[in-house]
């Protein structure tokens, strides 16, 4: 368990992008592994368990934190800005991650999942827990997203389509 | 060119892109012909890989970085935790089944010696209590007295009697001696005390009384102070081998005399036994039966010839102490 910590941290960074949340995500979800390794069948790789756990955990807390309303006061809340176009965003992204954080969350993770780890698309979709052809629709549409805001060979944002 | 086989799909572009068709030579040799005879799909894909190679490069630093102390720490903490639970289940365990063993062990004892202060017999506790009191003197009156009423009012239904079988000689365990007996009547019931010595200066003491519990007849123990009571009964009566020896000697004496009065009493019933055919009567057969020949000691409860031994339709215990 111990040598597949470097691969959970780096899915868990992808995840929630911040190094010290992500090995808080990390934490519990070995501490989750631990308790419940009785569940463990040694069918599928060990990774996959864990990534499995990581992402229910990520799952969770995203779905919690979006329940809690978010309280500011009005001096600190940002100013309302006019309406900022996709397109505008992606120009401002400044490496393909910052991109990605404005696919959706099932993009995203999916996205991330199989360009960091070498697991099958069954192994994914079981990871994600969606259907295998949910995977593969996330994956295809998510990255024609990226790619049509200039995310591909060039490595550069570039305007192929406007909208 | 033409592909054989299945067409290109979108789906099978994305396993290109993934790199998920290596394991899939012929197939993957396909999808980039496929590709080749179409560059805008070739252009897609490509764009494709690069956004994993660039999402790969941007996160290949996390893998070399040092892990965290607390995940490690995570790790051990609860690697000893699953150690100290394992020992505490081991231990729980441990003590789960020695109590289970204990349990059965106690309930097989049970059968042959239950220790118990709760339930004693009142015979028992008077057994116990009069023990440590001091011994006057030998009572006369019990070599003559019959057996104790209470006996005889309990087992006398009329017609029938049974009355005890047993001979002192069958009482006396190997290397004792009998140096007292006596009758001690306390709350309206009689009780046969019979002392016992050994030369090596060992004593106890046989209580006989009527039966008046009706358990199961298993051999059990009672205990006040250091004076341990181990008691049994056998038809109607009820015995306590009483003595400050050790539990354990006192067990082993007590089914010595048990067995002993039991075989007695099997002897006795076989001669006993009606063998006409006709119900003739015990007193008839008692009469061809030397009972007396098998005491060999002087008994205290005679079966005197004013006394004629009782009829009885059911084997049973001779009056011939």
């Amino acid at each position: 368990m111990a040598r597949e910590i470097p691969h959970l941290r780096r899915y868990a960074r992808a995840l929630v992008r911040d190094p010290s949340a992500a090995d808080d995500l990390v934490q519990d979800c070995l501490e989750r592994a631990l308790s419940k390794r009785h569940l463990w069948r040694r069918r599928g790789s060990m990774r996959s368990w864990l990534l499995k756990i990581l992402y229910n955990i990520f799952k969770n807390d995203l779905r919690r934190l979006r329940r809690r309303p978010i309280l500011s006061s009005i001096e600190t809340s940002p100013p309302i800005q006019a309406t900022v176009t996709n397109q505008e965003q992606y120009m401002a992204c400044r490496n393909i991650v910052e991109a990605l954080k404005l696919l959706s969350d099932g993009q995203r993770s999916a996205i991330e999942l199989l360009a960091l780890e070498d697991v099958s698309y069954e192994e994914a979709a079981w990871i994600l827990d969606i259907p295998v052809g949910t995977l593969r629709s996330r994956l295809s549409r998510g990255r024609e997203l990226l790619r049509d805001f200039g995310w591909g060979v060039e490595k550069q944002p570039k305007i192929r389509r406007v909208r | 060119m033409i592909h054989e086989g299945p067409e290109i799909t979108e789906f099978d572009l994305l396993a290109y892109a993934d790199g998920r068709l290596d394991g899939d030579p012929l197939h993957k040799e396909r999808v980039r012909a496929y590709l080749d005879e179409n560059p805008a799909e070739a252009d897609r894909v490509n764009d494709y890989i690069a956004q994993n190679a660039q999402i790969e490069r941007h996160y290949e630093a996390v893998l070399c970085e040092p892990v965290p102390e607390r995940l490690m720490q995570t790790l051990a903490s609860r690697f000893d935790n699953r150690r100290t639970f394992t020992h505490l289940s081991k231990l729980v365990a441990t003590v789960l089944l020695c109590s289970a063993m204990a349990g059965i062990g106690g309930w097989w004892l049970g059968q042959s010696a239950d220790e118990t202060d709760t339930a004693i017999p009142a015979f028992v506790n008077r057994a116990l209590a009069d023990y440590d009191m001091p011994t006057p003197h030998d009572d006369s009156r019990a070599a003559k007295m019959p057996f104790p009423p209470k006996i005889d009012a309990m087992i006398k239904p009329p017609p029938d009697r049974i009355n005890l079988a047993v001979g002192i000689s069958n009482l006396i365990p190997n290397g004792f001696k009998v140096t007292k007996k006596r009758v001690i009547t306390a709350a309206g019931e009689e009780t046969l005390r019979l002392d016992f010595s050994a030369l090596d200066g060992r004593n106890l003491s046989l209580f006989l009384g009527a039966r008046g519990w009706n358990e199961t007849p298993a051999t059990s123990v009672a205990k006040k102070g250091n004076t341990s009571a181990v008691y049994w009964h056998d038809g109607p009566l009820s015995f306590g081998l009483v003595s400050r020896m050790s539990k354990e000697e006192i067990l082993r004496i007590a089914e010595t005399i048990r067995h002993s009065a039991q075989f007695r009493r099997r002897i006795l019933d076989e001669r006993l036994r009606p063998n006409d055919g006709q119900g003739q009567g015990l007193s008839a057969q008692h009469k061809s039966v030397p009972l007396k020949s098998f005491s060999d000691i002087p008994e205290i409860y005679g079966n005197s010839p004013q006394k004629p031994f009782p009829p009885a339709r059911m084997p049973g215990i001779v009056n011939d102490l």
